[in-house]
């Protein structure tokens, strides 16, 4: 007999305002037990990402798992520049943890990592918890803002202006918001309390005394995983197997014989909200089934439909770029790799820069549907490898424009269902010098072709690069000369910004966002006057 | 190498060395490093420098005023143990 195929998908949770994303994992038929996992936020949201991930898939097998998404982060409404974000982020904590309570889980447990951690403390004695557990908490905001403010100063190459740490912008609102937020000192209904720290960053003594002082029975543990994983960027993350296994362990146990039980109670159904605020549906998309968002505006669309794709991670500005877009009244799909986390089918992938024949097939089932829906033509937007993805022969057929940030360029003489050996790392002089020689060749030429293809089916193409880009450099040394003629009709624009980093975050992704979204105004008036619209 | 903050910390000096060794992740023994060898090309992460700023202010009792906190202050060990020592007269 087959088993049951497990829970997985995401949803929206209502909260006042709108609602926030969130993702469910579990036993088909739910389990007596659920896992409420609190992330951290700024540029520990992304780098912990992944890691969190693979404790949700881990922990699905035996609990129902929910993974909140904070208010102004990943899909959810609002922004992270709102007033009382504290507020918000614990009303949605409660609200995921109303939620599995109305789905009739009775033995809760929260996973906070960092910054979750000083969120769900703060939560928590507004529902009843059983179990907490508190990975590498942050023990105050001031102490968060501190961590963030010395490791901007300590950065090779400091940014100015306002507060940036990898690649993320923190508003000054939510610094000043995060300085005065501490442990709430109410008692803890969650009286068993499992803290994991590690030796870079042990826990404050003084923290654990206050949890104690509100009524917790804590079990100490120290795992060295955390920081390599958490201190990483979202590209180059390692995976915290040891903590996740304490977890896991941990979770195991039954509860204590001689702490209280918690009330009963309620086994409602909790239907989830179908939409939000911006007419967005969480769902999945292709055969993969990664995670997707379709933003599908009321009444009729504008005849171009977007697809945004990176291989970068869940990054606020293509949620940005979409919600603009959706308010111009078109539609679009858009998706990750790092969802494919969450895909029970897909493996897990290659490094962030390529493109495979994965995210080949997944695209041109996304650009189907988009044309399914009515688009006549498609705007492609992508990161870095997921742009790659989207300048290839087999994406392209209905697109108008592509728009392609950070692309690594070189990647176009790579055939997608042949990776090709790097031999520029071999230990002989000979061959090194020959693969490079290759590379010069061989790159620039395919990369050449492809571009004049593009351009003589009548693709427009924005490239937008970081100054250090090595994409950037690939372009200005390798094939500027090339495609002067291209570039002069602007059939080919190439824009380059200072710290446009991963996921474009940063001081001036407003600027940056708005040259995207007129660019595909442009070509949509173009396309507008040749091609008939119905 | 010679410094021209060093001779105003000392014992500072020492203390930001130890701090280093005991949680600044350097591939090195931080005692072979000069006062003004940059720390980052010594492999000082960002992150590790968090660890080392709390580890001296808990040995300290006091606090980095923000103001205090400047790429410049954090790049050697002469300008850490100058900020610690303007950090607890202060």
């Amino acid at each position: 007999m087959t088993p049951p195929a497990p829970l997985n998908r995401p949803e929206w949770i209502a909260v006042p305002g709108g609602a926030i994303g969130s993702e469910w994992l579990g036993p088909e038929g739910g389990a007596a037990s659920g896992c409420i996992i609190v992330p951290s936020v700024g540029h520990e949201e992304l780098s912990m990402y992944r890691g969190l991930v693979r404790l949700a898939r881990q922990l699905g097998d035996r609990h129902s798992v929910v993974m909140v998404q904070h208010w102004g982060t990943d899909q959810s409404d609002g922004s992270v520049g709102d007033d009382l974000l504290m507020l918000r982020w614990r009303t949605g904590v409660e609200a995921a943890i109303a939620t599995m309570q109305a789905r009739g889980v009775e033995h809760l447990t929260v996973v906070a990592a960092r910054l979750g951690a000083l969120i769900a403390t703060s939560a928590l004695p507004l529902a009843g918890v059983d179990r907490l557990v508190l990975w590498s908490p942050t023990s105050s905001g001031r102490r968060f803002v501190r961590e963030l403010r010395i490791m901007q100063a300590a950065r090779a190459s400091g940014n100015s202006a306002g507060l940036n740490v990898g690649g993320y912008q923190y508003p000054d609102a939510m610094l000043e918001e995060l300085t005065a937020s501490g442990l709430a000192g109410r008692p803890l209904p969650a009286q068993e309390v499992l803290v994991i720290d590690h030796d870079e960053r042990p826990v404050d003594p003084a923290y654990i005394a206050e949890l104690r002082s509100l009524g917790a029975v804590i079990t100490e543990q120290r795992c060295n995983d955390i920081g390599p994983w958490a201190d990483r960027s979202i590209d180059d993350t390692e995976m915290p197997y040891g903590s996740i296994g304490l977890i896991d362990a941990w979770l195991s146990r039954p509860p204590s014989a001689d702490l209280p039980s918690t009330a009963p109670r309620a086994q409602l159904h909790a239907p989830a909200p179908t939409s939000n605020a911006h007419h967005e549906q969480l769902g999945v998309v292709a055969t993969s089934r990664l995670r997707a968002v379709r933003a599908l505006p009321p009444g009729s669309h504008r005849p171009l439909g977007m697809l945004l794709y990176s291989t970068m991670g869940p990054g606020r500005s293509f949620v940005e770029l979409a919600r603009h877009e959706t308010r111009r009244n078109r539609m679009s799909i858009r998706f990750d790799d790092a969802s494919s986390r969450w895909s029970p089918i897909r493996p897990f992938p290659r490094p962030t820069y390529q493109s495979d024949r994965l995210d080949i097939d997944d695209l041109k089932q996304a650009i189907d549907e988009l044309v399914d829906r009515g688009a006549t033509a498609t705007v492609l937007v992508g990161f870095c490898g997921g742009a790659m993805a989207l300048l290839r022969n087999e994406t392209t057929a209905t697109a108008r424009a592509v728009v392609a940030i950070n692309p690594p360029l070189f990647d176009l003489a790579m055939n997608p269902d042949k990776p090709m050996r790097d031999r520029t790392k071999s230990n002989s002089r000979i061959v090194r010098r020959l693969s490079y020689a290759y590379r010069f060749v061989v790159w620039r030429l395919a990369a050449v072709r492809q571009l004049r293809s593009l351009a003589s089916r009548g693709t427009r193409v924005l490239f937008l690069f970081d100054e250090n880009d090595v994409g950037y450099l690939f372009w200005r040394n390798s094939l500027a000369r090339s495609l002067r003629d291209q570039t002069i009709r602007r059939e080919i624009v190439v824009m380059s910004h200072p710290g446009l980093g991963h996921n474009l975050e940063g001081a001036d992704t407003d600027e940056v966002l708005g040259v995207i979204s007129s660019f595909i105004a442009e070509v949509e008036a173009v396309d507008g006057q040749m091609i008939p619209t119905g | 190498m010679t410094s021209q903050t060093s001779d105003m910390a000392p014992e500072w000096e020492a203390k930001v060395r130890a701090a280093l060794a005991r949680v600044g992740r350097l591939a090195l023994d931080p005692d072979t490093l000069g006062p003004d060898d940059l720390l980052v090309d010594a492999g000082l992460t960002s992150q590790a420098t968090v660890e080392v700023i709390f580890s001296l202010e808990d040995e300290c009792g006091c606090e980095i005023d923000d103001s205090l906190i400047t790429r410049e202050n954090l790049a050697t060990i002469a300008r850490m143990a100058a900020m610690f020592t303007q950090a607890v007269r202060m």
